[in-house]
């Protein structure tokens, strides 16, 4: 029990005033572990992953991660808990824009002392984490590293907010349709680079999509209307 | 630090100790014996007076008690009198440091002025910042009595100030 | 601290809102401290101007009138007084010293005044501070020479043995001159920053001399007009003066030869103390002062308010930036402290330029401001109580940050980790 990295029981969760939006009794990520989930905009997607971040807490059920229960924890702890062990990359617009490229990947460790610990035991200082969690992604060139994040391609930004969501090696990646923006051919590459990350720093990985073409690349895939008994269509009990 | 606070307790008591500090009024000033002056109650103002005053055969409007008397026993003694500034001479920082101290306000123009033994000329090293003129100030210190030795030194009152606070009706 | 390396970083990308918003406030705080710094200097130049002085004397009008034509030389006498009254009271035994003075003439802008001996013996300034001739000496017997106060003799180059003509009237320009009786400068004075810089000094003897071939107001023609040489040997005491000062052997009968005064059959006088005079000459300027002061602070609240409106704009064009510094791992509170460190910086910077601008205008006008309102304005650091008013904008700055910061703290909860576009 205490080893998967994220476990959810018996959650319930509706805004204020409304139907339920999730119930779902089970779920689990293991360590380690890459999971497509299928979740189209307003299935209560982006709701999930703010219980999965602790920014909400939900009316019923828990959600354990690395097996601590967020609802727990105060606000402000769950805020540093969620960065301690969560790294994000979102569609688009993932970056400060009047950063330069290195400081938008540093930014996490500006927030959190233990991924800067973890970052510099791996790497020797967060400058260098960033550098070479750049090169693996495919930024080699210093001159880049240096330059306005808005200068950059859409893919080469969605490259540099996975340096940002794997610096200082988070137990958790959480990407919200990180590929939608780019053009096809440069899906599965992006994919790729970043399961290579990932395995290295023994991060799971939880990726969330529409583009059902890219499932069978992950170890297990899911679909949110599944596993969230809240979106079945009203139907006779099953048991 | 300590011994510098020290010293000024010790001065404080000291001083107000040694010199108990009295209160006078105006009346106090005027030794007992002196004779009665009516005052010249005649404003500038008034227009019904013109006549007399601008005919030649009329007596000369004379100066107001040139020598009035003063009261010698109150030389050297700590005294505290509230009055009205009349200022002298301002610095550059707009503290009045020379003043003339009298009963009543408006001891300028319009009123007839205070004989010279109803008149305090008051020095002061750091002087007060006189926001209006009718506003009263207490004076504490210790006051200096010149009797009238000739024709050019004018008898009277003399201090230099060492407390000088704006005077509040008590509420 | 990297909160306000973002802050900064943040700003520098929308720079031009950011300049105009401090530029906004650098100009209102410019302003604030201009109006302060001219008022306490114009008290201060006031106060030093005269002193030991017990009474002014002059034909009846007001006494902040007299005060300011006899001793700072601005406006006019309304009529002037008889020689025989000036002695009249000179030869008083309460008098110790007076000295006379005649108004009404002009050279290049600058007054013109006759007076005697007494005048440089018995005159002071500041802190009982008596006049000082640097150069050459007072004037004598001849009447037709002139001691330059300061101002005049630098800012007209003159120097020792320069011919100069006496305008009659005090414009600046002037359209009737005695030019048949040139003076000759005989001596310049210390500088003393008060209006005494900007006087030329003549004797009485000199200013009948020039007047002595008028009749009715205007010069006479062909043979009624006197030289200068028939001028000197002519008996040229006044007949008339425009004021006199006054010392007196106690001060404690002020009061009563005032009164004296102001009695006077012989010719309607008045007599002023310039103590008195000049609380109520300051009494009338401080309405204006404060209200002067009133207005500066409320466009420095308007600047300020600028400001707040410039945070509270940016602020929806800022989500995404919010969010984002959300989902790397800062708290609602950094985002606020984030705004509360722009509002600081903006006023900051706004008040560094406004002082700049301050002591740019003061290099700039200092000269334009002495010679033509007498007034010195120093280019000196702040005062305690120019510090504290700084003080009390910046205070007031982030005080007014806390309003946007408040929102964007209320924005970021809400928000959670989802960027809105």
């Amino acid at each position: 029990m205490s080893d998967a990295l994220i476990e959810l029981a018996e959650l319930g969760f509706a805004w204020p005033g409304q139907a339920m939006l999730l119930d779902i009794p089970a779920f689990r990520l293991e360590r380690g572990e890459t999971l497509f989930l299928k979740g189209p905009s307003g299935s209560g997607k982006t709701t999930l992953l703010g219980l999965l971040g602790g920014v909400h807490t939900p009316q019923h059920g828990s959600v354990h991660l690395l097996g601590q229960n967020l609802s727990e924890l105060s606000f402000a702890a769950r805020d540093r808990f969620r960065v301690e062990h969560t790294g994000y990359i979102f569609q688009q617009f993932n970056l400060l824009p009047f950063l330069s490229v290195r400081e938008n990947v540093e930014l996490p460790c500006r927030f959190s002392r233990r991924r800067t610990a973890r970052a510099v035991q791996r790497h020797g200082s967060v400058a260098q984490a960033a550098t070479q969690l750049l090169a693996h992604l495919g930024l080699t060139d210093p001159a880049l590293l240096q330059r306005r994040a808005d200068t950059l391609s859409i893919g080469q930004q969605q490259r540099v907010a996975a340096a940002r969501a794997l610096i200082g090696q988070p137990e958790l990646v959480i990407a919200d349709e990180p590929t939608s923006a780019l053009d096809s051919d440069a899906r599965e590459a992006f994919i790729q680079l970043l399961f290579a990350e990932c395995r290295a720093a023994g991060s799971s990985l939880l990726f969330v999509s529409h583009d059902q073409s890219l499932a069978p690349l992950f170890d297990r895939h899911l679909s949110l209307a599944e596993l969230n008994h809240a979106a079945r269509p009203a139907s006779p009990e099953v048991s | 630090m300590l011994r510098a606070v020290m010293a000024l307790l010790l001065l404080t008591s000291m001083s107000l100790s040694a010199a108990e500090l009295k209160e006078v009024s105006w009346e106090a000033l005027i030794p007992p014996d002196a004779p009665k002056l009516t005052p010249q109650m005649t404003p500038m103002h008034d227009l019904a007076d013109i006549g007399t005053t601008l005919v030649e055969a009329a007596p000369a409007v004379h100066q107001q008690a040139p020598d009035a008397p003063v009261v010698q026993a109150l030389d050297g003694q700590q005294l505290r009198i509230p009055g009205y500034i009349v200022p002298l001479e301002v610095n550059e920082a707009g503290r009045t440091t020379e003043f003339l101290l009298v009963p009543y306000f408006g001891a300028c123009i319009h009123v007839p002025p205070p004989p010279s033994n109803q008149i305090v000329h008051v020095t002061s090293a750091v002087g007060v910042k006189v926001e209006e003129l009718y506003q009263p100030y207490w004076i504490e210190g210790p006051m200096q009595v010149k009797a009238s030795t000739s024709d050019l030194a004018q008898a009277g009152y003399q201090m230099a100030a060492a407390k000088i606070y704006a005077y509040e009706l008590p509420d | 601290m990297y909160l306000l390396r973002l802050a900064l970083a943040s700003l520098a990308n929308r720079r031009f809102t950011a300049f105009l918003t401090a530029f906004a406030i650098a100009l209102s705080v410019c302003l604030l401290l201009a109006v302060e710094r001219v008022r306490h200097e114009a008290r201060a130049s006031f106060a030093s101007t005269v002193s030991g002085t017990d009474l002014i004397v002059g034909a009846r009008s007001g006494s902040v009138n007299l005060l300011l034509y006899s001793v700072f030389r601005i406006g006019n006498a309304t009529n002037n007084i008889r020689w025989d009254s000036f002695e009249h009271y000179a030869n008083n035994p309460q008098v110790k010293w007076a000295i006379p003075i005649s108004l009404g003439d002009s050279h290049r802008g600058y007054r013109v005044m006759g007076t005697n001996q007494s005048y440089f013996e018995h005159y002071q300034y500041g802190r009982r501070q008596s006049l000082q001739v640097v150069q050459g000496r007072a004037f004598q017997t001849d009447p037709f020479e002139v001691v330059l106060g300061a101002q005049v003799a630098d800012a007209l180059h003159y120097k020792l043995g320069d011919k100069l003509v006496l305008a009659h009237g005090v414009a600046a320009i002037s359209l009737v001159k005695h030019d048949d009786k040139p003076f000759t400068v005989v001596g310049i004075l210390a500088r003393t920053g008060t209006p005494v810089d900007r006087t030329l000094h003549i004797s009485l003897g000199g200013m009948e001399a020039i007047h002595v071939d008028w009749k009715n107001g205007v010069p006479a023609r062909g043979a009624g007009r006197i030289s200068a040489d028939q001028a000197r040997n002519m008996d040229l005491t006044p007949s008339a003066i425009t004021a006199f000062m006054v010392g007196l052997n106690s001060k404690i009968a002020t009061f009563a030869l005032q009164r004296d005064i102001n009695d006077f059959r012989g010719e309607p006088l008045m007599a002023i103390l310039p103590g008195v005079a000049l609380q109520e000459l300051w009494s009338l300027m401080g309405t204006a002062e404060q209200a002067l002061f009133v207005i500066s602070v409320f466009v420095v609240l308007t600047g300020l308010i600028g400001m707040l409106t410039a945070i509270v704009t940016s602020l929806n064009e800022r989500r995404r930036e919010m969010a984002i510094l959300r989902s790397v791992g800062a708290r609602p509170w950094h985002i606020a402290g984030l705004l509360i460190l722009e509002a600081f910086a903006l006023a900051l910077v706004g008040i560094l330029a406004g002082m700049a601008l301050l002591y740019l205008g003061i290099a700039c006008a200092q000269g334009y401001v002495q010679s033509n309102y007498g007034l010195y304005l120093p280019l000196s650091l702040p005062s305690a109580y120019e510090w504290s008013l700084l003080g009390i904008i910046l205070a007031a700055a982030v005080v007014m940050g806390a309003i946007p910061a408040w929102r964007a703290y209320r924005q970021s909860l809400a928000d959670g980790l989802s960027i809105h576009l």
